[in-house]
């Protein structure tokens, strides 16, 4: 592996694509590699193949910690030691020795990565307030997609980042408690059944993880996010607009007003810590309310979306 | 066995994190988040203005425990209040055990402390009364296997756990502080007599120090739950360090306490394993006093190479080959002390042959 | 309030019968044009109001009053007197609260 040492000063930071994907694949089956993402690293240890093929595609940008010290998450995806392991072969999430979730199979190991570390964020990060929803950001500017699944938020998020808005956060939007500011996490979009092909159409440059079939959520692909997001992932954007969507099928771009109050209960009801942070959990919502727009949006054309989005920006 | 020093330093001496670098702290926050000690931890150096000169990375973890603490502390303190409202009109005194306890008299041992359930303790002869008022007010039963139900019923000291419909907390009605089979017999009536009302609380008592204190001790060396192992030693800790301080003649009179109630084994082992391993000021002559608990020479040794093994953070960087025999002896040990060896051998094949139902592969 | 009131409003219970906050519990109330949101410090729960509901909270943080009290205090202005429709809607909002746990039924004696 190459060593930046004395040239630190002049030389980037190492990403992952500093190496090839054979130099990761054993590097994450040994120790485990120091991935920094926006504002945590994560310590990942996995020998599965499509693992770490995942993470030298979708990761490619993201910089390598070289400093091993410290890692927010500690997370393994591995096999289990068990009898299936040579007939249907399976794959387990770990946080340290802890397993949240059942295995699964084998093929499912990258979007179960995903999700376990979702869920190492959504349980232990409260410096924030995390909202499940996406976010992205225009003329400095955030706008947060919150929505339950089903409503279209990732396919409009892909969408939305491949014209130019940049990507905060497909899935967790981290709100900081102390300057309400959304803090970008900037991880690989999550894409289910008919959005992967739709979004391969949208933009045919774009980067795609190999699709697992039969996941819980159908089949599902990972999108790599856009290397301009990832490189400014450090900054920093104030929220404007909240706008919850919803995909309905043959009808025109809507945009309404959405009750203030009711758009309260809406970010309340889809923030993960939201009953944990108490008082402060209320006050951090408001105040996400008052400086936002409320929005109600109903769409079926991705291009009439985004148009629409950016009359909003402009304003 | 492998070091563990990072938690154990913090334990006895908060301060000795000042000089911590990165990979100590990186240590530190996983073994202490597997202890379930991560935000007493945080509250500790919290307490002594220590939290503010961490660095940055290791302190969100640490002011994240302390969120999820500090809510949780309002959370008991809302069950209790709802428990209390549920038994209003059945006519009898509630006393509080354990971590409610805790909460509800303002004491150190509540600050940063994680809950799984609240524990309450009533007379045996208004159970039913209790389960049905509980049950009225949206509490469910949530073992539905008649084994399960018998063997809480019959055999244990407590109602099969309750949990509320809407709130999904977790509800343990206990009517004595052992169970019925248990060799070690307290008399749960001595231990009502001398329960204390409660600051703020209406028809709510805790147990006086000394019993609170034996309470966690055996509730620790007799009791079986070893995955807590640790945070229970902590808690026996901070019972000890306050009430040695702040309560008059606790010291003196611990182990008098202990022969009424028929528990200086479990006491013996408390005031051994916390001055040992977590260096609380124990008089020497409650030291010295509380071997009338011993057992044998070869049993203490026995005893101390399963419970240092089994006090410590269920972390990797923490165990040895023998970490996880010494969890499991002591795991039979505790269905020993609970059970007569028959009814012992009826339960463990219970478990052997039903249990695995919801194990997956 | 989708709920209407099973019996219809009777004059003498609402007469007698005062209601007031909860004991010595914290609220926070946050109000914006179409409505509101009230953060119960105890219970961690939140609740999504009417501005008429959180009115009504408002009034009888003040002091504990009964329906009739609440009616009067609440008009506005303009009104005179609360017709029965108002008086339908009030209890509802009353019983609401209730079911909340927001507010109680007052033991203090009545001063007549």
């Amino acid at each position: 592996m190459k060593k930046a040492s004395n040239l630190k000063s002049i030389e980037p930071r190492l990403n992952v694509s500093s190496f090839t994907p054979s130099e990761i694949t054993h590097a994450l089956k040994r120790e485990g590699i120091h991935l920094s993402v926006g504002t945590y690293t994560i310590h990942l240890q996995s020998a599965i193949p499509s693992v770490s093929e995942s993470i030298s595609l979708l990761y490619a940008d993201y910089p390598l910690n070289e400093d091993t010290s410290f890692a927010d998450f500690h997370v393994s995806i591995n096999h289990p030691r068990n009898v299936r392991r040579w007939i249907h072969p399976q794959a387990i999430f770990r946080i340290e020795t802890y397993e949240p979730f059942k295995p699964l199979p084998a093929d499912q190991a990258y979007p179960l990565l995903e999700w376990g570390l979702n869920w190492c964020v959504s349980t232990q990060y409260h410096r924030y307030l995390v909202v499940h929803a996406a976010v992205v950001e225009k003329n400095g500017r955030a706008m947060i997609l919150p929505a339950p699944p089903g409503s279209g938020k990732s396919t409009l998020c892909a969408a939305l980042v491949l014209r130019g808005w940049r990507l905060l956060s497909d899935e967790l939007t981290l709100v900081s408690l102390n300057d309400m500011q959304i803090v970008p996490m900037c991880r690989p979009i999550s894409l289910k059944n008919e959005s992967i092909p739709i979004i391969q159409k949208y933009d045919e440059s774009v980067t795609m993880s190999r699709p697992s079939f039969d996941t819980n959520k159908g089949t599902v692909a990972h999108m790599k996010a856009p290397k301009e997001s990832i490189q400014r992932v450090r900054e920093t954007a104030p929220p404007a607009w909240i706008v919850f969507p919803k995909y309905q099928p043959g009808t025109a771009a809507k945009l309404d007003k959405f009750s203030k109050a009711s758009a309260f209960m809406g970010v309340a009801a889809n923030a993960f810590n939201y009953s944990m942070l108490g008082a402060q959990g209320f006050q951090t919502v408001s105040k996400l309310i008052d400086r936002c727009d409320c929005y109600e949006f109903s769409y079926s054309n991705l291009d009439e979306a985004i148009s629409m989005f950016d009359r909003l920006a402009q304003q | 066995m492998k070091s563990c020093d990072p938690i154990n330093r913090v334990l006895r001496d908060p301060g000795a994190c000042s000089s911590f670098n990165l990979r100590q702290w990186d240590l530190l926050i996983r073994q202490a988040r597997h202890a379930n000690l991560l935000g007493r931890i945080a509250s500790s150096l919290a307490e002594r203005q220590l939290l503010e000169a961490v660095p940055d990375k290791p302190r969100s973890h640490l002011e994240a425990a302390l969120v999820v603490a500090e809510r949780q502390v309002q959370a008991v303190q809302w069950e209790v209040k709802c428990i209390m409202q549920a038994l209003a009109d059945v006519d009898t005194p509630v006393i509080l055990l354990k971590g409610a306890a805790y909460v509800a008299s303002q004491l150190p041992a509540a600050n940063g402390r994680l809950f799984a359930d609240v524990d309450i303790l009533v007379p045996k002869s208004q159970l039913d009364a209790v389960e049905m008022a509980l049950k009225l007010h949206g509490w469910i039963t949530t073992h539905h296997d008649a084994y399960d139900q018998r063997y809480y019923r019959t055999w244990m000291h407590e109602l099969p756990p309750m949990q509320h419909l809407t709130r999904e907390t977790v509800l343990d009605v206990h009517h004595t502080i052992l169970p019925e089979t248990a060799r070690l017999r307290p008399d749960p009536q001595k231990l009502r007599e001398a329960a204390i009302p409660v600051d703020g609380f209406t028809n709510v008592k805790v147990l006086a120090p000394m019993d609170m204190v034996l309470h966690s001790a055996t509730h620790l060396f007799h009791d079986g739950e070893l995955e807590h192992s640790l945070r229970d030693l902590v808690d026996l800790d901070s019972l000890l360090r306050h009430f040695g301080k702040n309560a008059p003649g606790f010291w003196q009179t611990l182990v008098k306490r202990a022969q009424e109630l028929d528990l200086t084994r479990p006491l013996f082992y408390a005031l051994r394993y916390t001055s040992c391993i977590l260096d609380t000021p124990v008089p020497a002559e409650t030291l010295e006093a509380a071997k009338i608990g011993s057992p044998s020479k070869l049993t203490v040794k026995l005893m101390d190479a399963l419970f240092s093994r089994a006090m410590q953070p269920a972390h990797a960087s923490c165990g040895d080959l023998l970490t996880g025999s010494a969890c499991r002896l002591l795991f039979l040990r505790s269905h020993w002390l609970r059970m007569p060896p028959p009814l012992l051998i009826q339960h463990l094949l219970h478990k052997a042959f039903i249990s695995p139902r919801d194990t997956q592969y | 309030m989708t709920r209407l009131p099973r019996v219809l409003f009777d004059v003498k219970t609402a007469d007698t019968c005062r209601w007031r906050r909860c004991d010595g519990r914290e609220f926070v109330l946050r109000e914006w044009e179409d409505g509101a949101v009230l953060y119960d410090a105890a219970s961690g729960d939140t609740h999504h109001l009417s501005l008429a509901a959180a009115q009504v909270l408002q009034h009888l943080h003040n002091q504990p009053s009964t329906l009739e009290g609440l009616a009067t205090g609440m008009l506005s202005s303009g009104q005179e007197a609360a017709d029965g429709q108002t008086f339908l809607a009030l209890e509802a909002l009353v019983e609401h609260l209730n079911k909340l746990g927001l507010i109680e039924k007052s033991i203090e004696p009545e001063k007549h």
